[in-house]
């Protein structure tokens, strides 16, 4: 009897990425192609506790529509990474690295989820997902840590599963950017800070050299540029230090800092597409990070998308 | 070049392994499930040939012949487990406000209630809190535990009953926005 799975081992199928959003999925392939499919109003309501998709189901319906535009001629989809919105993961930067700092670290984190006085280990695995990035030479490291909820996550995962998917790689958006941003950076210990800029927050990471050396997520008022001014002069301490903006509302924050004296020398605003749908750089550059952590190499992404569902 | 660092993983590594290993299982089941099927129906020949007691005569019509194993196919099963899944979430702005106030607790103090209210705009939400607290340090923790807080725009006492042991009961509003922002 011929077993279908086994004819399947050994085909290695393209991969995908998802990133749902309060009102819209994204799903972006390896070739630049991307479908922004429109979900109901306030679809998507990111917590790191409760559920975030409104409909499991709904959702999984909107991934296999997204992949039957995206699937043409011999373009077929079988592993998905996924990008979950910020705010469905609770993350913290440790100045200590290794297994104890992250035992810690992850308590920490969770227990401030849960408000908890001390939860147990095992209560711990079975209801979050736990995540480290370690960064740093040896003797010198540190570790960011991000917890979500076990439902939470499933939910994105079952929407994928249920479309036919493999999920190989889950990561919050902004958090997806910051190893390969360590990465390229020098191996002088040169200070440089990075913000990303979301429509209703910010995040605003700190680098000495690869070491990650602060890690900030704050709220803002929908583009409002003040509390991204305001959240690197806190970080910088009034200091000048090269910085990096993308996102959202980047060049009027960039101006902003430049009048504070501050060298900024990547600036990566929105960029309305066609049909109306625009990507932000965040979640671009944060989807092909994901698509190269599942073996990918992702090619630019194309100026308009496949389709923009009415 | 350096390697660039594998990064945070919130998703289950081991789960297209897992999966593939489970495929393998469940033909591997199969497969034995039908060898077993063609056993049984030999030994029940044998033995009605030998006429043993206890042996019921093959006839025509028995299903007999190795056992039609349904085949399940793991799409199948990944759509009944979303069905389980799936739920609306009814009240997301309360669910993240009392997320945000429950989060923000330091020691010394014990929340009473949280009350929750609409704040002025879509997804601004206003919470008000009783708290007992044991110092005055604990109170001005709390009120600062909740200013570092991404979600929480503002804070304010609005009363603040002392006690002769130093504890203090406050009431204090919060305003925040509830989390409905994109990722």
């Amino acid at each position: 009897m011929p077993l279908p799975a086994l004819s399947r081992l050994g085909r290695r199928r393209a991969a995908v990425a998802l990133a749902f959003r309060r009102d819209h999925l994204l799903v972006r392939a390896g070739d630049g192609r991307w479908v922004r499919w429109r979900l109901p109003p306030d679809f998507v309501t990111a917590s790191a506790t409760d559920p975030n998709l409104a409909s499991t189901v709904e959702a999984a319906r909107a991934v296999q529509s997204a992949l039957a535009v995206l699937s043409s001629g011999d373009a077929r989809f079988g592993r998905a990474v996924i990008a979950l919105p910020d705010r469905a993961a609770h993350a913290a930067l440790s100045g200590a690295a290794g297994s104890r700092a992250a035992r810690k670290l992850r308590t920490e984190l969770v227990r401030g989820l849960t408000a908890s006085s001390g939860p147990e280990s095992a209560e711990l695995d079975g209801r979050f997902r736990f995540g480290t990035l370690t960064s740093g030479s040896s003797g010198h490291r540190s570790l960011l840590g991000a917890v979500a909820g076990a439902a939470v996550v499933r939910q994105y995962e079952s929407a994928a599963e249920a479309a036919g998917l493999r999920v190989r790689w889950v990561d919050a958006t902004s958090l997806a950017i910051l190893p390969e941003w360590l990465a390229a950076g020098g191996a002088r210990e040169d200070e440089r800070l990075l913000l990303l800029l979301h429509r209703r927050h910010l995040v605003l990471a700190a680098a000495a050299g690869r070491r990650l050396s602060g890690f900030r997520m704050k709220l803002r008022a929908a583009l409002d540029p003040e509390p991204a001014t305001m959240a690197v002069l806190g970080a910088t301490g009034g200091e000048r230090r090269a910085i990096q903006v993308w996102g959202d509302g980047a060049e009027r924050v960039a101006e902003a800092l430049r009048s504070a004296g501050h060298s900024v020398r990547d600036i990566h605003d929105i960029r309305p597409a066609g049909e109306g749908a625009a990507v932000s750089p965040v979640t671009d550059r944060a989807l092909a990070a994901l698509l190269r952590r599942a073996g990918e190499r992702p090619a630019p992404l194309r100026s308009t998308p496949v389709q923009s569902s009415p | 070049m350096t390697r660039a660092p594998a990064g945070i993983q919130l998703g289950k590594t081991v789960r297209p392994g897992f999966l593939r290993g489970l495929e393998f299982l469940v033909g591997g089941l199969a497969l034995v499930a039908a060898w077993g099927g063609v056993s049984l129906w030999t030994v029940r020949a044998e033995l009605a040939d030998a006429a043993l007691p206890g042996a019921s005569p093959a006839s025509p019509s028995d299903p007999a012949g190795p056992a039609d194993v349904p085949s399940i196919e793991p799409r199948d099963a990944h759509q009944a487990a979303v069905l389980l899944l799936a739920g609306v979430l009814d009240a997301p702005d309360i669910g993240a406000a009392f997320d945000t106030v429950t989060q923000a607790v330091p020691s010394g103090v014990r929340i009473t209630g949280v009350e929750v209210r609409p704040g002025g705009g879509p997804g601004r939400v206003e919470a008000v809190i009783a708290a007992e607290a044991a110092s005055a340090s604990a109170v001005a923790g709390l009120l600062s535990a909740l200013g570092e807080h991404p979600s929480v725009l503002g804070s304010e006492v609005i009363s603040e009953t002392r006690q002769t042991t130093g504890a203090a009961m406050v009431r204090i509003t919060v305003r925040l926005d509830a989390g409905r922002g994109p990722g």
